[in-house]
């Protein structure tokens, strides 16, 4: 198997806070690994600094074989790195649909005359892109909701649309962050199977997530932050026993047999 | 699906039904002194669906335009006066060339600002033109401006030299700067704005290039800014650095919010509605100013999204009203 994603010794500080402190790990084509933590270890951040929504102090990112550390958000988007947000990516003010179409921006070819003309090229093509984004939403089960205003839907739906249009532009690498947080146990498995299926058509995921049941079935890696730091790496079965990893969840003074 | 083909053919008669009155008024008054009004109104328009884009759509706030209005206007002034460059077209796209490329250098910097900070950049800048412009006297005339500009002509068959004709070309650009700007916004790059508008940071993750489409629809409005201002010179025949100070950005923002924005017709109505009713309260002289200034508030209050989207609301709530009553298909 290939490395699709290495990261290496990636270093965030704000203000001389060390947000992230000189982590690697590498993610190999096709795997579902899972970066856990407690609140505030740093995983949003290193979410935030694979997809550059803010420079890294230091270290590399690499994406099939290019760096892709300093590149520009949308040129990253555009190697096909994909990604959910904690607090959820739609834009809440245009309809489901729209959320859709707008997320398939990046593969409408035609161009800004084309667009004040309102060309054929562009008929066909805005045709092309509303029928694939129909498709796409009868998929989610979604396809009544088709114009309804992304803020009215449910929470539920909400992350179910964002799910939905960071895959319908078929990319390489995705990245979401916490997709399970709020749902209820059918939700999740739902979730569950989703991602799996996801997975499946060859689509490596990089998943923050709190539940533990839905790291723990999914993942074939993990990686534990605290702190900044990565202080394990390794199998669902081996996290589970990791002393370290149990400190940083339950606590120092706790006691504990060594051994 | 018979029903959905009647509404929206009556959809589409409703929306040319303002335009086919515009078209009309002329021929029906062609001596009203409302001519001169509209006009006005039209030019404004022409400006405003520019602007929409760029703080509708796009949701950037200058308060510089004032700023690619007078380049146009100026362009078109000395060129024709100073240079005696008669033919209308040229420094009509002289002005938008020197404005795409005045506009690319302020909004490279100044976009990278966010909310009031561009605000206030683009204000400074729109200052710093109209004070180049009372400065600069051997081209510009100082503050006494630019006197005797001829009328839009283009042959001797082909001139705009009264009221009746210039009205025509003007309204005959708003309606294609106006089918150019709704095509444009209902394109993949007015959702890329759109999307820009509510959040930059999700927008650039699912590829949307957000600094260029940013300056992208600054250069749209800029353009759109100097074609007005270019017909403006035409008509007025005299132009002053007075006549494009901040006040014209304020005004662009009221007329803006008051029409209704982000729907291109909201500029339109804006301009027509806030130049009618000063020529309505002239009447009253002196209470012109407050009156403007509470209808002005009252709309705001009452209609947040403008009197279009105002009507677009009514109208929204009136068919989910008849979808209740009538639940369609099984």
């Amino acid at each position: 198997m290939t490395n699709i994603l290495e990261v290496q010794r990636i270093r965030k500080e704000f203000d001389g806070l060390v947000a992230v402190c000189d982590v690697s790990f590498l993610a190999e084509e096709g795997q579902i690994v899972s970066i856990i933590g407690p609140n505030g270890a740093g995983k949003t951040t290193l979410f935030n600094l694979i997809t550059n929504l803010f420079p890294s102090t230091s270290g590399k990112i690499i994406f099939k074989n290019r760096v892709i550390s300093r590149m520009a958000s949308h040129k990253i988007a555009e190697l096909g790195i994909s990604r959910t947000f904690q607090h959820i990516g739609l834009f809440k003010n245009m309809t489901t649909l729209e959320n859709i179409m707008v997320g398939l921006h990046g593969i409408t070819s035609y161009g800004f005359i084309s667009s004040t003309l309102n060309t054929p090229w562009m008929k066909k093509d805005e045709r092309a892109i509303r029928e694939r984004s129909l498709r796409i939403l009868e998929k989610l089960q979604l396809a009544e909701k088709a114009n309804t205003l992304a803020a009215n839907l449910s929470y539920g739906d909400q992350k179910l649309l964002e799910l939905g249009r960071t895959v319908a532009i078929n990319p390489f690498l995705l990245l979401l962050d916490e997709p399970g947080a709020g749902l209820n146990e059918t939700e999740k498995e739902r979730l569950i199977q989703l991602i799996m299926h996801i997975n499946q058509e060859g689509v490596t995921i990089l998943l923050v997530e709190h539940s533990m049941d839905i790291v723990m079935r999914i993942s074939n890696k993990i990686v534990v932050l605290n702190f900044g730091q990565k202080i394990a790496e390794g199998k669902p079965e081996e996290i589970g026993k990791n002393p370290e990893v149990i400190r940083a969840y339950l606590g120092d003074e706790l006691p504990y047999v060594e051994g | 699906m018979k029903n959905a083909n009647i509404s929206a053919a009556l959809r589409r008669c409703a929306l040319l039904l303002p335009w086919g009155v515009l078209f009309l008024f002329p021929v029906l008054f062609p001596k009203s002194y409302l001519l001169s009004v509209l006009i006005f109104a039209g030019i404004w328009g022409i400006m405003l669906m520019g602007f929409d884009v760029l703080v509708g759509y796009c949701g950037q706030l200058s308060l510089g335009h004032n700023a690619f209005f007078a380049m146009g206007a100026y362009t078109t002034g000395i060129m024709t006066v100073k240079y005696g460059i008669a033919f209308p077209l040229i420094p009509l796209f002289s002005g938008i060339l020197c404005t795409l490329i005045v506009a690319w250098v302020i909004g490279l910097p100044a976009l990278r600002l966010k909310g009031y900070y561009l605000a206030i950049a683009t204000l400074g800048f729109g200052l710093i033109i109209n004070n180049f412009l009372v400065g600069f006297n051997i081209l510009t005339g100082g503050a006494s401006g630019i006197n005797y500009i001829p009328p839009f002509k283009i042959s001797t068959l082909v001139s705009f030299d009264n009221d009746f004709k210039f009205y025509y070309l003007v309204w005959g650009i708003a309606a294609i700067v106006f089918k150019i700007s709704l095509n444009f916004a209902e394109s993949r790059y007015g959702r890329a704005l759109r999307a820009i508008h509510e959040d930059e940071v999700f927008a650039s993750t699912i590829r949307i290039p957000v600094a260029r489409y940013k300056i992208l629809a600054f250069l749209y409005s800029a353009a759109c800014a100097s074609l007005a201002g270019s017909l403006y010179a035409h008509f007025s025949g005299t132009i002053t650095p007075a006549g494009f100070g901040f006040m014209v950005s304020i005004h662009m923002v009221i007329m803006l919010f008051l029409g209704g924005r982000g729907t291109i017709w909201g500029g339109l109505v804006g301009a027509l509605f806030l130049k009618l009713l000063s020529e309505g309260l002239t009447t009253f002289e002196e209470y012109e100013l407050p009156i403007s200034g509470i209808i002005f508030i009252l709309v705001l209050i009452f209609l947040p999204q403008g009197i279009l989207g105002g009507l677009k609301d009514l109208i929204m709530k009136h068919r989910s009203n008849i979808s209740v009553m009538r639940p369609s298909g099984p």
